[in-house]
């Protein structure tokens, strides 16, 4: 893993990578690196926020919505979500979309 | 070093062969390439050099690498044991199906899917005094949406491939023990997948997870005996299928 992760701006827009696929299984979601056949398990927290990440809405939106859903303050969720985009973008998992 | 050899190509790789019967040789004349750099390897060894005096004579042996796939006195088992392997590099899974590496233990029509080092374990005798077919090769081609495997017809043959049912399967086991959950077993699974590109890669993932819908995998057993055991307790049942 890069020891330093991206600076993170919410108002990017992000998707998932060239190459990398996701399936949902029950309550998990699998995602699938195709370059090195690598897979990343999610649980149904991180899966949401994964399947949120569609290549058309800004991560704040995403932020928002999520906050909304589960009635929790927006600072915490926000918090707790950018943390875990940075670490998907800089493990390539994801990429910022041009012109959303 | 085998005293014949030859480089074959089929879709597109390339399969080192070694064996001491130059009759294997003639019969592969057909796909033979220049060498290669960095070819999958078996070994077909028909007629194992005798022991010592008052040792046990080896058993003719398929070999991939330093992996023992079937050692049997029936060359003919053997040697379609063999061309069953190499048509399972010649016939690339195509849109919609999935090619696991693992190998199908059949009975009454029904299959599972294990890793081929674990069925190696356990003698092939016993596998069909127990009634159990092993399918020895290296690799099986499963169509998701029918849930069917289907068995690879040897190389150069004219039959068409055959289907079981697919009735389970169990992935190499690793340095633990305990159950999957649904999303870490398609994960492990993934890693069996022969053949996964950019462009199939979504939907191959959607057919791993529907196997894994259909009929949940378990870490393969790490004993002869457990092995056994296991094959009994999956293909139990299948009787009355």
């Amino acid at each position: 893993m890069n020891e330093r992760l991206p600076e993170l701006d919410t108002a990017t827009v992000l998707g998932p990578a060239s190459g990398v696929v996701s399936v949902t299984v029950g309550d998990e979601v699998v995602v699938y690196r195709v370059a090195d056949a690598a897979s990343l398990v999610l649980n149904s927290t991180a899966g949401l926020l994964w399947q949120c990440l569609d290549g058309a809405s800004p991560l704040a939106d995403i932020v928002d919505d999520i906050a909304r859903a589960f009635g929790a303050d927006r600072a915490d969720v926000e918090r707790d979500c950018v943390p875990m985009v940075g670490i998907w973008l800089a493990e390539n998992l994801l990429e910022e979309v041009n012109g959303a | 070093m085998w005293p014949h050899s030859l480089t074959i190509g089929l879709a597109g790789t390339a399969i080192s062969i070694g064996t001491d019967a130059p009759e294997v040789i003639a019969a592969l004349e057909a796909w033979r390439i220049p060498d290669v750099g960095d070819p999958i390897d078996y070994c077909l060894e028909v007629r194992p050099p005798a022991p010592g005096a008052g040792l046990p004579r080896p058993f003719p042996g398929l070999y991939h690498g330093s992996t023992a796939l079937l050692r049997t006195r029936d060359i003919s088992r053997l040697t379609t044991a063999f061309r069953r392997v190499l048509a399972s590099h010649a016939r690339p899974a195509g849109e919609g199906y999935v090619r696991l590496s693992l190998m199908p233990v059949a009975r009454h029509g029904v299959a599972l899917l294990a890793p081929p080092a674990t069925i190696a374990a356990v003698p092939d005798r016993w596998l069909l005094a127990e009634g159990f077919e092993p399918l020895y090769t290296v690799s099986s081609l499963v169509d998701p949406a029918s849930g069917e495997v289907l068995v690879d017809a040897p190389l150069g043959s004219d039959e068409p491939p055959s289907a079981l049912a697919f009735g389970g399967w169990w992935l190499p086991a690793r340095h633990w023990d305990g159950d999957l959950s649904p999303g870490f077993a398609v994960a492990e699974a993934m890693t069996l997948v022969i053949g996964v590109t950019a462009g199939n890669a979504a939907s191959t993932l959607r057919a791993v997870a529907g196997l894994v819908a259909r009929a949940h995998p378990t870490l393969a057993p790490r004993s002869a005996d457990t092995v056994k055991e296991g094959l009994g307790a999956v293909l139990a049942g299948s009787a009355s299928r």
